[in-house]
């Protein structure tokens, strides 16, 4: 047919995000048919915050929810919010403040003190969340249950919905740890920046809760 | 891929709903509370399947944010060397902006799928309202809420849906009317600032759903005006799709077909939203055939018609073969009229005050006047849908015995996909990575040999006239 040229593509090396040469046989992506071009590390964090973006878009909703469902002014009791609520959020902070130490010595090379410090970070979290566990049974304590009153469903809801997205985060941090890094398109170092990221998101979104469920009494 | 699978259990789960005790539910798909949320006291399908549908839907809420994350992602960071923004073919920007509106939507309907379950399974009360009596049963187990709660947060996500419905269908009719014009579409940053424009705008419109809901007039102008504002990117659209085809060499295939019928179909449906954009029509109009109209031309038909036009052209490249042209424009004639002699009519009925979501509508003499008009809508739905059993026919059999497209290009299109073997390989590209040149819709370009240069073409070997 007239007027087609065979095409010469040139094989390029895409050299995109770091120089390392794509790892033989990528194990995360399924596909078995040669090298494959390296995601670039921006990538990996574009998604996140993209991923962040949409938690952001679901938690302003329950926020807007809680507001609207306040202001019908029908049956609103506040529920008294448990004091340990406060010591989980000073654990939470301060698991914010390990995961930058446990990344500076990963950046610093010391790999052991890293491995102890994202310990050190993990366990806060789940200190954290047996915290929120017991403010729950607190709450349950005097009577307050999830259909009690609209106050007591959000306080659960919201909570409830923080946890199980702190949950997740603390799988990554398991991931980070026990992940093989070496035969991964990322390094375990980014691996970790993206985790505290997500893990400092979780952080400041429990203070926004928070706030949300004080000044909001 | 777990975007695709976790889409597919969501539907087996919505599928379930057909099997338990009660059936599906009734509460449609915008399961408005009370009725959604009460359970099975309220009618059939009300207990089981309604849970089942909701937990389907969130479970679709969960996958649709993985794909839009996929697809912005990769549009973002994972473009091949020499695609910049500017040379994305519009296909892959109205892809983009409608995965930004996805991600941002279908958070919000996750939670209020939530506050519905809980509602439902939980005992509270964020959308029931006290004072309920259901049947001689009055509910005293709920009380405070609020059902406007359920339609704000519904609708905050369901009109960004359907411009997720609707923007890809406006990509791929931008793509095929170029192609098959052998001209560049018309006025191209213009179309990606409307693209842009439609998805901003679809999130501040939601309220123009709920023009009859009571609530206050203000509010009622603000998503009024806004709605209509949409019509100026719309407008443009449509301007550029004519512009395009102005003056060029049209061929028409099926593909071209449905992409024309796309931009008429557009209009029809189009126009009767600036109708119902105005709160004062919409008081009459709301829950009516007029609004049915409105969204099946534009949004059921004209989408599908989108859909149809990318089969047909994206076929070759899936398959290796054609689909029959023959039978194809059968197929599109046979549809195109009959979509418009299904719900064109609807518009009248709407006006004459014909409301909708009734089972039957023999009950008294208004509608009973009106009974011949939905008997000719059905004679005519009963044809367009036996149309589709040609295109069914047609897709089934071309993909074993349809003509061979001996061709990698065989529409001398520009953009990369173009360049790949038809079937592709897994990765596409089979690990050549292509490099782009060109913008995406260099057809007819001044000079040239051949009347259309593909965007992967090194300049030195674009021929010379």
């Amino acid at each position: 047919m007239p007027g087609t040229i065979v095409d010469d593509v040139e094989l390029i090396d895409a050299g995109r995000g770091g120089g390392t040469p794509p790892p033989a046989g990528g194990d995360d992506d399924g596909d078995s048919s040669g090298s494959r071009r390296p995601v670039p590390r921006r990538a990996y964090f574009t998604a996140l915050q993209l991923g962040l973006a949409a938690i952001v878009m679901f938690f302003m909703a329950l926020a807007s929810s809680y507001i609207v469902r306040k202001g019908l002014g029908v049956d609103w009791q506040s529920a008294p919010l448990p004091p340990i609520l406060w010591f989980n959020t000073t654990i939470l902070l301060l698991s914010s403040a390990t995961i930058v130490v446990a990344r500076k010595k990963l950046e610093g090379g010391g790999r052991e003190a890293f491995r102890s410090w994202w310990w050190v970070t993990t366990g806060l979290g789940l200190l954290f969340l047996a915290g929120q566990i017991i403010a729950w049974r607190q709450l349950a304590a005097r009577g307050m249950l999830l259909a009690t009153n609209p106050s007591s469903s959000f306080f659960y809801l919201l909570t409830a919905a923080h946890g199980a997205h702190l949950a997740g985060g603390i799988l990554a941090l398991f991931y980070v740890m026990f992940r093989p890094w070496s035969r991964s398109r990322i390094s375990q170092s980014t691996a970790a920046e993206l985790a505290s990221i997500y893990w400092h998101f979780m952080d400041g979104l429990w203070i926004f809760l928070l706030a949300l469920l004080t000044l909001g009494r | 891929m777990l975007s695709f699978w976790t889409t597919f259990v969501s539907l087996v789960v919505m599928i379930c709903a057909f099997f338990v005790s009660g059936g599906a539910p009734i509460g449609g798909w915008t399961s408005y509370p009370p009725l959604s949320a009460l359970g099975e006291i309220v009618g059939p399908g009300q207990g089981g399947g309604e849970t089942l549908w909701i937990v389907g839907l969130a479970i679709f809420c969960g996958a649709s944010l993985m794909g839009a994350l996929n697809f912005i992602t990769t549009l973002i960071d994972l473009r091949a060397k020499g695609m910049t923004l500017g040379r994305l073919p519009l296909t892959c920007w109205t892809w983009f902006v409608t995965a930004i509106l996805g991600l941002l939507a279908f958070g919000v309907l996750l939670a209020a799928c939530i506050l519905l379950l809980l509602d439902r399974i939980a005992g509270t009360s964020f959308f029931i309202p006290g004072g309920l009596v259901v049947t001689d049963q009055v509910i005293t187990w709920h009380k405070g809420g609020s059902p406007l709660l359920w339609q704000h947060l519904f609708w905050f996500f369901g009109h960004p849906e359907v411009y997720i419905a609707i923007l890809p269908g406006m990509g791929v009719a931008s793509h095929l009317l170029s192609t098959f014009s052998r001209k560049p579409v018309f006025g191209y940053r213009a179309m990606v600032g409307a693209v842009c424009g439609i998805g901003f705008l679809g999130f501040c419109v939601w309220g123009h759903h709920m023009f009859v809901s009571g609530m206050s007039p203000y509010s009622a102008f603000a998503f009024s005006i806004l709605t209509m504002t949409i019509g100026v990117p719309s407008a443009i659209k449509t301007f550029n799709w004519l512009g395009t085809l102005w003056g060029g060499k049209i061929t028409f295939n099926c593909a071209m077909l449905f992409a024309l019928g796309f931009v008429s179909l557009f209009v029809s449906g189009g126009l009767s939203g600036l109708f119902l954009a105005q709160p004062a029509l919409d008081l009459y109009l709301h829950d009516g055939y007029f609004v049915v109209a409105h969204f099946h031309l534009i949004m059921g038909v004209a989408a599908i018609f989108g859909m149809f036009a990318g089969l047909y052209f994206w076929f070759p490249k899936m398959f290796g073969r054609f689909l029959n042209e023959g039978i194809g424009k059968v197929h599109f004639w046979f549809t195109f009229i009959g979509v418009y002699a299904i719900f064109m009519p609807m518009h009248f009925l709407g006006l004459a005050g014909n409301p909708r979501r009734y089972s039957e509508m023999t009950a008294g003499p208004f509608l009973q006047k009106l009974q011949p008009v939905h008997v000719f809508i059905t004679y005519a739905a009963f044809i367009t849908i036996g149309a589709q059993l040609i295109f069914l026919f047609n897709f089934l059999w071309s993909v074993f015995a349809g003509k061979e497209a001996k061709e990698e290009n065989p529409w001398h299109a520009t953009t990369l996909e173009w360049s790949i073997p038809s079937p592709p390989p897994f990765d596409n590209f089979g690990g050549v990575e292509p490099v782009v040149y060109h913008g995406p819709y260099e057809f007819s370009v001044p000079g040239a040999a051949d009347d259309y240069i593909p965007q992967h073409l090194a300049p030195n070997l674009v021929r010379k006239a």
